[in-house]
């Protein structure tokens, strides 16, 4: 999962990337409104964090002009704590509002509840077989054992997960996968994916060929 | 209105601690108070124009009665002198019936002469008849004596050989119609005073009424609704004019609630950044094992966040002790030169930063004053002076004094302030750019805020003019004690790069 930070405070900014990044997501910052308006439109990012005092361009509207061309799902996070900006702030598109100071689980549980409900997927665990996705925990089980997995390997389960039955690309793999500092290589793909079929089971995430990968329903 | 006001003044009493509180004597409605004057004024009039009445038609009534029985008395002098002697002499009785239509007001006479003998008259008299004095007394110059006994009016006549005669009759007709006027009259009154009830009641409810309004509208009317404004139809010039002033007074307390609730908002926006910091980059810290270089790095940005806070709160706190009056300024003597040099050492560094050459003009000024707080002034306006710049820039500082006032000027090269802007610029949390950058050494927003706080105390003046892409100019004027050694004497100047 990828996910934009819009932060104009440094140190904030730069906690967010490490926390999310922590979790396994892929992150971008930007520190302004008109840099973060401008990836926001330029990558299909799974969430954006979105600060409302920004330099530049403004949060609300960083979020009513990203509004006219995306539904990318958006989590304020405001120092601004007033109802009306509450308020506001859901009606001109957000999907959530968090004020700071915020807890660490509680921003990290509202951006998974987010990016499932985005996906189609309001439960926190997915069956696949004898295999559960564990959303909440971020983790693989089959019956009671957990299946130790790292970030990115975890992250492409879940994210095949999500989208079940739907073939995803490799494009879209990468963009959301991989932030925009990491190195590209065109097969780092392939080395997890054959990773998990080894770690789970050979005919869980199927490969079609020119197309991509999909765990079916 | 004024008795209404008076009722409004609490009781003041000179002696102090009274056994038992003094109760303030509720006020009295305004309705009831323009219903009890109205109608007593009413019932003034209404008496004393009936009393005139009763007492201009009582006096027409004697003064009738009275020349009827003058006329009679005089008839009877007349048949006297023309010699009708005694047992003739009578009252006709055509002339009785004039006088009185029922018995009861029956005329009765009696005639004395010189030797006080009653020769001719009704015997017996009635009982209040009393033998006249040989003398009758003066009455106002009238040849005749009248004097009245209950509803009995008698009038007395002497004849020049003594002859004394009387005539006289009750007045129970003229009381009958005296009665009656007085009835009708009382009638009238009790009438006009109804319809006068109801007409104050009417006039009471017409005035009060856009008052009463106009509380039910004030009453509405709570911190959470300041901008609703009274609306008058119809109300009287003096009410529509205290509701204009009450709705300029609510503009008033509706700005300053606007601002306090934006100060609040800006507030707690900037108390909120740094704790954010420091609460997720500590649980994110502790969430698992770390690397002792992770740990360092950690408290170094907690460091950052919780200084960023102190400078905020302190200068919140500065500003609060300003609001509320008690903003400490120690009255010392101090020299505005040294003041700057201090700070501006201090600076330094900042200005090397910014790549901005930073030079000074001082001039020994004596002036009464903080300094510290000086040195607040002067750090938050070169910091301005300094952040606001741009690369290979200038700042200048001058200390000099001029027309008894002790002139610190500060300018700038950097990228000035919109003309739209300026106005607003000692607002608190305002900043020109509205970026918020929040970088380390950046100011709170609260700077020019305090920087013109201060300088109030001081007794003293700020001025700023700015032109965009040019540069600022901050000219802070302050007074110079008279008695004060104000000599200027060129020091070394200060001049740094």
């Amino acid at each position: 999962m990828r996910v934009l930070v819009i932060e104009d405070e440094s140190d904030l900014r730069r906690l967010l990337t490490e926390i999310l990044q922590e979790e396994g997501y892929a992150v971008d910052s930007a520190a302004d409104g008109e840099d973060g308006l401008a990836k926001a439109r330029a990558w299909t990012y799974d969430a954006i964090v979105l600060d409302l005092m920004l330099p530049k361009i403004d949060g609300w509207d960083v979020l009513e002009t990203l509004r006219e061309t995306h539904r990318t799902p958006v989590l304020i996070l405001s120092a601004r704590d007033a109802l009306s900006d509450r308020v506001l702030g859901l009606d001109i598109g957000a999907d959530d509002y968090l004020v700071k100071p915020f807890e660490r689980l509680e921003l990290l549980a509202r951006l998974r509840a987010l990016i499932r409900r985005a996906a189609g997927q309001p439960q926190a665990s997915i069956g696949l077989g004898e295999f559960t996705v564990d959303l909440s925990d971020r983790c693989v089980r089959r019956g009671d054992e957990t299946i130790n997995l790292t970030a990115r390997e975890y992250a492409l389960l879940e994210y095949l997960a999500v989208h079940r039955g739907k073939v995803v690309s490799r494009t879209e793999l990468y963009d959301h996968l991989f932030d925009e500092t990491d190195s590209s290589l065109s097969n780092l793909l392939d080395v997890h994916v054959s990773n998990l079929r080894k770690k789970l089971s050979p005919d869980l995430i199927e490969t079609r060929r020119g197309q991509g990968y999909v765990i079916s329903e | 209105m004024s008795s209404a006001n008076e009722a409004a003044e609490p009781d003041e009493t000179p002696v102090p601690a009274p056994e038992k509180p003094i109760k303030p004597r509720a006020p009295r409605s305004l309705r009831v108070e323009l219903i009890v004057s109205y109608l007593s004024l009413l019932a003034v009039v209404v008496i004393g124009f009936g009393g005139s009445i009763y007492a201009l038609v009582r006096q027409g009534m004697y003064h009738q009665a009275e020349s009827d029985l003058l006329a009679s008395a005089q008839l009877i002098s007349r048949e006297l002198k023309s010699g009708i002697t005694k047992p003739d002499l009578a009252v006709t009785q055509a002339y009785r019936h004039h006088f009185g239509p029922a018995p009861r007001d029956h005329t009765y006479f009696a005639v004395w002469n010189a030797q006080d003998r009653q020769f001719a008259g009704n015997d017996p008299l009635p009982p209040h008849v009393r033998f006249p004095a040989a003398e009758l007394p003066r009455h106002h110059n009238r040849p005749f004596y009248s004097v009245s006994h209950g509803i009995h009016l008698d009038v007395y006549l002497k004849e020049k050989d003594g002859t004394r005669i009387m005539v006289g009759r009750p007045l129970g007709r003229e009381f009958d119609h005296l009665h009656q006027l007085a009835m009708t009259v009382s009638l009238f009154g009790l009438i006009s005073l109804g319809a006068g009830a109801i007409g104050a009641w009417l006039l009471a409810r017409r005035i009060v009424k856009p008052l009463d309004q106009m509380t039910q509208a004030a009453e509405q009317i709570t911190a959470k609704s300041l901008d609703q404004r009274l609306e008058l139809v119809g109300a009287s010039s003096e009410l529509t004019r205290l509701s204009t002033v009450f709705n300029t007074m609510l503009d008033r307390l509706h700005n300053a609630f606007q601002r306090q609730i934006q100060f609040t908002a800006d507030a707690s926006h900037e108390l909120r950044t740094p704790v954010a910091v420091i609460l997720s980059q500590a649980e994110h810290t502790l969430s698992r094992p770390r690397s002792p270089e992770d740990y360092c790095s950690a408290l170094d940005t907690c460091l950052r966040a919780a200084r960023r806070m102190k400078r905020l709160v302190d200068d919140l706190l500065l500003l609060a002790r300003a609001d509320s009056g008690r903003l400490e300024i120690r009255q010392e003597s101090v020299d505005l030169a040294d003041v700057v040099r201090q700070s501006l050492a201090m600076l330094e560094p900042l200005a090397k930063e910014k790549q901005v050459r930073l030079s000074s003009q001082l001039l020994t000024t004596r002036i009464i004053g903080d300094a510290g707080r000086l040195s607040q002034v002067v750090t938050n306006l070169v910091t301005n002076a300094l952040q606001y710049n741009r690369p290979e820039g200038e700042v200048f500082v001058t200390v000099h004094a001029r027309e008894s006032k002790a002139t610190l000027v500060v300018s700038d090269t950097g990228i000035g302030i919109p003309a739209g802007d300026q106005p607003r610029l000692f607002e608190r949390f305002f900043r020109a750019d509205q970026a918020r950058t929040h970088q380390e050494g950046q100011g709170t927003g609260l700077g020019l805020s305090i920087v013109s706080e201060i300088v109030a105390a001081h007794q003293g003046t700020i001025d700023v003019t700015s032109e965009l892409g040019v540069g600022t100019t901050v000219t802070v004027l302050l007074p110079i004690p008279k008695v004060a050694d104000s000599r200027e004497e060129p020091k070394s100047a200060y001049t740094g790069s």
